[in-house]
């Protein structure tokens, strides 16, 4: 069971996320400091760290940074900030990826899920690979039987996703939680059109899928064709 | 101001001018008067010594022809009376002048009959002659008139050279504050960065620092209200958060959905005034309508085609400026689109129809029409695999802008939208 260590200062956030990621298979403890934090991650070796920036005895980018003098292990940021500048700030100083408040349990899990695929079971930064395509994380290009594909940024976050979760049907609501961020607001058309131009640039249509399949009523798979 | 600067030194130079040419153009008047008469004179005193010449070496009276011969050609205007009648030269008028120097003794000058004539007495054996000389009004006035010219010429370059000058001296105090002028305008419209060069008169150069003073203050407080704003919103994320945990707990779907709903309504508020306190504060962005819907358009034909949906598209071939960030308009028109795609099935047509004039945005559909008892614009009325936000967003947008948004049957039976942005931005068009 994969252990999880939550420092969140605010108490009821805390319980209920911790609850959330316990509900989700997860071996949680939690911190309500950034020292306690700090100790926790030292003396348990912990799978995965989501730590919350707003801490009341140190700021939460610094203690990432301590825990990266230490540590390896992979690091959610939650932040109430979601400008470009802090998130590009965070990902620099060591965050394996962040979500913004106010999260879902369910966007919460889905995220220690990803970074914890990405950290086990594959390399963190290796390629993603389903059939013919092959996305690369830290170049952020996909290729498809070899060739480099076209992709808007959206694109590439859904194509991602999708492919870390191959052979799982992803929700329209998961995708624009996880993609755009918005667990309950956006439109799910927004996932249709990106859907749409997605399967346009992988040479097929929804009568004919190859690696998109809809899952009507319930969502989307990417599977290999 | 520099047209009154110009007009006064206009004035000014125009009466100095004045006050030197006028007496000196008199002066110039009487000096050539005099010029003329002096040298009238003289001949006269050279013909009166011939003359008398002329007398002293005759043994008797000499004769008018002898006289005539002694004294050579006279000059026009020059005459010699001798006693008898007897005259010598070609004399025009003259008897007045002539009859009082001979019967006086003494020479008579006066200005008659356009000319001065001088009358010169010689007293000789047989009784009193008289040299008569005659200086015509136009050698009187000889070089009068381009001496005057010449003043008035100069007076003219006096005058013109003192308005270039004050022109070049208003410039320099006119200018500054025509810049200042439009920084204030600029500043006025959000563009903080704006600052004036420190040139110009000393006091034009106090206001304009103090205008870059003033601008720099501006531009510091307003950062730190905005940047307040910002982190007050932020701040309130994480109370929010716990909120959407907890009501992801609550065990009635219906009330966990409602709440949860409202926990979205919330976070988007929040959203929005982060958005607007972030918000460049430069002039308002503009962008063409036309352009948009056309781009937008491009990007959701592809789901149009995958859902067999007849897209069509009216955009006028010129600009339709609207006062909007092209991310913020392109996000109506995808709402827009999005509303059609929830509301209307697979198969269903639909036309986005841009009006110049207006500007506006009529989306229209082939679905079965609005539902009466729903109003499309109301917050979280969707419930269609949408938060609802969209519509309500799109008016709140348009009536930002002076405009609106309103729902109406489609002329082919279904739904249409109708989008204005209220008064063009056509003036303050700043795209490429």
């Amino acid at each position: 069971m994969p252990r999880v260590i939550l420092v969140e200062d605010d108490h009821t956030i805390r319980r209920l996320a911790a609850d959330a990621l316990a509900r989700a298979g997860f071996d949680v403890d939690s911190a309500a400091g950034a020292m306690e934090g700090l100790q926790l991650v030292v003396k348990d070796h912990p799978d995965l760290v989501v730590l919350d920036l707003g801490l009341p005895d140190l700021d939460g980018s610094e203690l990432l940074r301590m825990i990266r003098a230490v540590s390896q292990v992979p690091v959610i940021v939650a932040t109430a900030r979601e400008d470009e500048g802090s998130m590009v700030e965070l990902l620099d100083a060591g965050a394996d990826d962040y979500v913004v408040k106010p999260y879902s349990g369910e966007q919460l899990t889905a995220r220690v899920r990803a970074v914890l695929r990405r950290g086990g079971t594959e390399t963190a930064g290796a390629d993603l690979v389903v059939g013919g395509l092959v996305l690369s994380v830290t170049a952020r290009d996909v290729r498809l039987d070899g060739e480099l594909m076209d992709l808007s940024p959206k694109e590439f976050d859904l194509l991602r996703v999708l492919m870390e979760r191959r052979g799982e049907v992803v929700t329209k609501r998961e995708l624009l939680a996880d993609v755009w961020r918005e667990p309950y607001g956006g439109s799910e058309r927004t996932v249709d059109v990106h859907l749409s131009w997605l399967r346009k640039k992988l040479g097929e249509t929804a009568s004919e899928p190859r690696y998109l399949r809809t899952v009507h009523g319930v969502g989307v798979k990417l599977v290999e064709p | 101001m520099r047209r009154r600067l110009r007009v006064l030194v206009l004035a000014v130079t125009t009466l100095v001018a004045t006050a030197f040419v006028v007496p000196l153009g008199i002066l110039v008047v009487r000096q050539a008067d005099l010029r003329a008469r002096t040298a009238a004179e003289r001949q006269a005193q050279d013909v009166a010594a011939t003359l008398v010449g002329v007398l002293v070496a005759a043994s008797g009276e000499p004769s008018l022809e002898e006289v005539s011969a002694a004294l050579g050609p006279l000059p026009d205007g020059v005459g010699v009376i001798l006693p008898g009648d007897g005259s010598i030269g070609a004399m025009t008028g003259g008897e007045a002048v002539v009859a009082t120097a001979t019967t006086e003794g003494r020479a008579v000058s006066a200005y008659v009959n356009g000319g001065w004539e001088l009358a010169f007495p010689v007293v000789i054996r047989s009784g009193v002659a008289a040299v008569w000389v005659r200086v015509p009004d136009e050698e009187l006035r000889s070089g009068v008139l381009p001496a005057i010219g010449l003043l008035v010429a100069l007076g003219a370059v006096l005058v013109g050279v003192a308005q270039l000058l004050a022109d070049r001296l208003g410039r320099s105090m006119t200018v500054p504050m025509t810049e200042l002028a439009a920084a204030a305008r600029r500043l006025g419209a959000g563009d903080l960065d704006t600052r004036v060069d420190v040139v110009g008169p000393p006091e034009v150069e106090a206001v304009s620092e103090s205008f870059n003073w003033l601008a720099a203050r501006l531009e510091v407080l307003l950062a730190a209200e905005r940047e307040s704003v910002a982190d007050v919103s932020h701040r309130l994320r994480t109370p929010l958060t716990s909120l959407r945990l907890q009501a992801e707990r609550i065990a009635d779907p219906a009330e966990r959905e409602s709440i949860l709903g409202q926990v979205s309504r919330l976070d988007a508020g929040i959203n929005e005034v982060i958005a607007d306190a972030r918000r460049p504060s430069e002039a308002p962005a503009t962008a063409d309508l036309a352009a948009i819907v056309s781009g937008r358009a491009r990007f959701w034909r592809v789901l149009a085609d995958e859902q067999g949906r007849a897209m069509t598209v009216e955009v006028p071939s010129v600009r339709v400026p609207v006062l909007l960030a092209e991310k913020e308009l392109g996000a109506m028109v995808d709402a827009l689109i999005g509303n059609v795609f929830t509301h209307t099935p697979a198969g269903a047509g639909f036309s986005m129809m841009v009006e110049e004039d207006g500007p506006g945005l009529i989306v229209s559909d082939s679905g079965a029409g609005w539902d009466s008892d729903i109003d499309p614009f109301e917050r979280g009325s969707s419930g269609r695999g949408s938060s609802g936000l969209g519509l309500d967003i799109v008016r709140r947008t348009a009536e930002r802008l002076g405009g609106n948004a309103y729902a109406m049957d489609a002329p082919q039976g279904g739904a249409s939208i109708v989008v204005r942005f209220g008064p063009s931005a056509a003036g303050d068009w700043v795209g490429g």
